[in-house]
This record gives C-alpha cells, structure tokens and sequence, in this order.
C-alpha cells in the first residue's frame, strides 16, 4: 500500500504538529496500518496518526508521486533518481525488470522510467507490455541507447535516447503527470 | 511547510548495498527519511562501481552480507580496506540486523526519527511475505500450453 495523501480526501489535516510539520489525525488505523512508510509521511507507529516529515519536500508538499526508475547501470540510475528527488519526486530504484515488478505489487507508481536492454528475463519493452498488462493507469517512458521504432508500439508515454538532457525527461514526466 | 531541523552543510551519503529490492527499498527510503542522502546498489559489483566514480562521495558503505554474484559482503568491505581505507563499513547478515543498523545510523541522522524501526521491520516481513505467497500461488497454477 503506497497512497499519496492526496488521494485521500477524507482525511483531516490540522495545520502543524508541535514539531512544525502538518499532521493528519484522523485516519483510521486499520485501513491506514501501512503508511507509515509512504515517503516523506509518517505514520506515529500503531496510532495511525499520519504526519509529514519537515521540510524534505519544499513546495511540493502533499502530493509528491512516485516514480519507478528500472536501469542496470548503476551510475546512470544513481544520477537520474538524484535529479527526479531534487524535482520534488519519490524515486523507487530497481536494477532490473523482475526487481521492478516485485515493486510494483506492493507500491502505488505513478510512473515508470526504464531501460530497454537490460539483463536477465525481461528486457524495457516486455516489462513495459507486462505493466501495461497489469497497471494501465501507469505512465511508461522508455530510454536507450538505441533508436527503437517507438511509432509501432503503443505500450509507452515516451521515449528517450540516450544520452539524455535529464531535464528534458523530468519536464516529460512533469507533463505526463498533468 | 516549516523547517523541523537545521540539516548539516552537507548530507552524508550512505551506499547501502542489499540485492533483494524488497528490503533494499523500504531501508534506503526510512534513510533518507532521517536526512541522509542514499545511493541504493543491487550487489557488489555495483558498490565497487560506485565507490570507484571519483566525483562519488561516499561516506558509509552499509551491505547485506550474503549476495549473489563473486564478491560478497565480505568480500566487498575487503574491498574496501584495501581501495578505500578509512571508509567505514557496516555488514548486516540478517533483515531483523539491516534494520537495526538502520536504526543507529537514523539515531545520528540530520532529521527526527520518520517512524519506529520496528514498523519498518514489519512493513518488510509483509512485502515480502506477500511476494511469497504471490509466486507459491503462481506455481500452483497449471502451466498454459503454447499455441
């Protein structure tokens, strides 16, 4: 279970808690057990008392959406998940597709960055078509190193060539994300 | 929103290294919940790669012990002594262990604590129970013909 606080209307936010973060106090423990470890949220461990932590998130407060980066190769990964963190998104990293669809059933993305050819069972475009199966609501945005005849292939939101301006893509997902 | 804490000049970056994403993920998150900067590695391989980009600053190597692939968690903090003396390094052999350590290192960290250690144990048994039961179930099914 990953919500974002957004998508719970119902709750009631009090302003600021005695540390200055806003704080969600009446959330049903049962329903909301989970959250505490929704990013940049915490839950007071058993009460169910949501609460924002601090100032981590500077102007993009509540409703941060989360993005799934699947790249093998670690340095690029590190750089990209660092510039999507610094636009003010939560960033899940998987080194390959099968880590990408073990998140996938348990966290609530919003979007999906992955490489096309990477190791192991699943390359980009299966797994693309394997969300697309599963999640169409998710977003998709495929990059690579080699050009892909993209204008086949209805299963992505973009794609990329890399190398990338990484500010081109995050304006991408900004758009994508409405 | 309004500033809890006064974080430090610089962030200190922790390499956290655990090859099940499962466990990778809710840890580095709970980290960087305590104010650290966290760059997640899959392995080894991926560690050493890291530690070997000089524009990279590293400050704490925290790894699961038993990883797939030729270098182990062993195998990479001696590594480390010998590319990377000075660096300090934290070996976790076992999940209820990983989060500890994360725990201490939170403890240090430049934010208040995001929530109890013991609710992010918790949050990791059912990720992962979840996905065993999800793949026993898959197995359980009778394999489809190719047409």
């Amino acid at each position: 279970l990953n919500l974002d606080l957004t998508d719970l209307p119902q709750l009631d936010f009090q302003e600021r808690s005695s540390s200055g973060a806003p704080v969600v106090t009446n959330a049903p423990e049962e329903q909301y057990r989970d959250w505490s470890i929704v990013s940049g949220y915490t839950a007071i461990s058993g009460r169910a008392v949501l609460q924002a932590s601090g100032d981590r998130s500077p102007g993009h407060g509540l409703s941060r959406a989360t993005i799934l980066l699947v790249e093998d190769e670690v340095l690029v990964r590190m750089s990209l998940a660092e510039e999507l963190r610094s636009a003010g998104y939560v960033v899940l990293e998987a080194s390959n597709a099968d880590e990408a669809l073990d998140v996938l059933r348990s966290q609530r993305v919003r979007v999906v960055i992955s490489d096309i050819r990477m190791p192991g069972r699943l390359d980009g475009v299966e797994l693309a078509r394997a969300i697309r199966a599963q999640h169409p609501e998710i977003k998709i945005v495929l990059a690579s190193a080699e050009s892909f005849s993209a204008s086949h292939w209805a299963d992505h939101d973009g794609f990329f060539l890399k190398p990338y301006d990484a500010r081109r893509l995050i304006e991408h997902v900004k758009n994508l994300l409405g | 929103l309004v500033r809890v804490t006064d974080k430090p000049n610089r962030q200190e970056t922790i390499l956290f290294v655990e090859d099940e994403v499962l466990v990778r993920m809710p840890i580095a998150q709970y980290l960087r919940d305590c104010g650290y900067r966290v760059i997640e590695a899959a392995n080894a391989d991926e560690a050493m790669t890291v530690l070997m980009h000089k524009e990279t600053v590293v400050d704490i190597v925290f790894s699961d012990i038993e990883m797939p692939g030729a270098v182990d968690g062993f195998g990479l903090a001696k590594w480390i002594r010998e590319h990377r003396a000075g660096l300090d390094v934290l070996l976790a052999g076992t999940v209820p262990r990983a989060v500890e350590n994360a725990k201490q290192l939170c403890e240090q960290g430049s934010l208040p604590k995001p929530y109890d250690a013991q609710v992010l144990h918790d949050h990791i048994k059912r990720l992962l129970a979840a996905r065993n039961a999800a793949k026993e179930s898959e197995a359980r099914l009778p394999k489809r013909e190719l047409p």
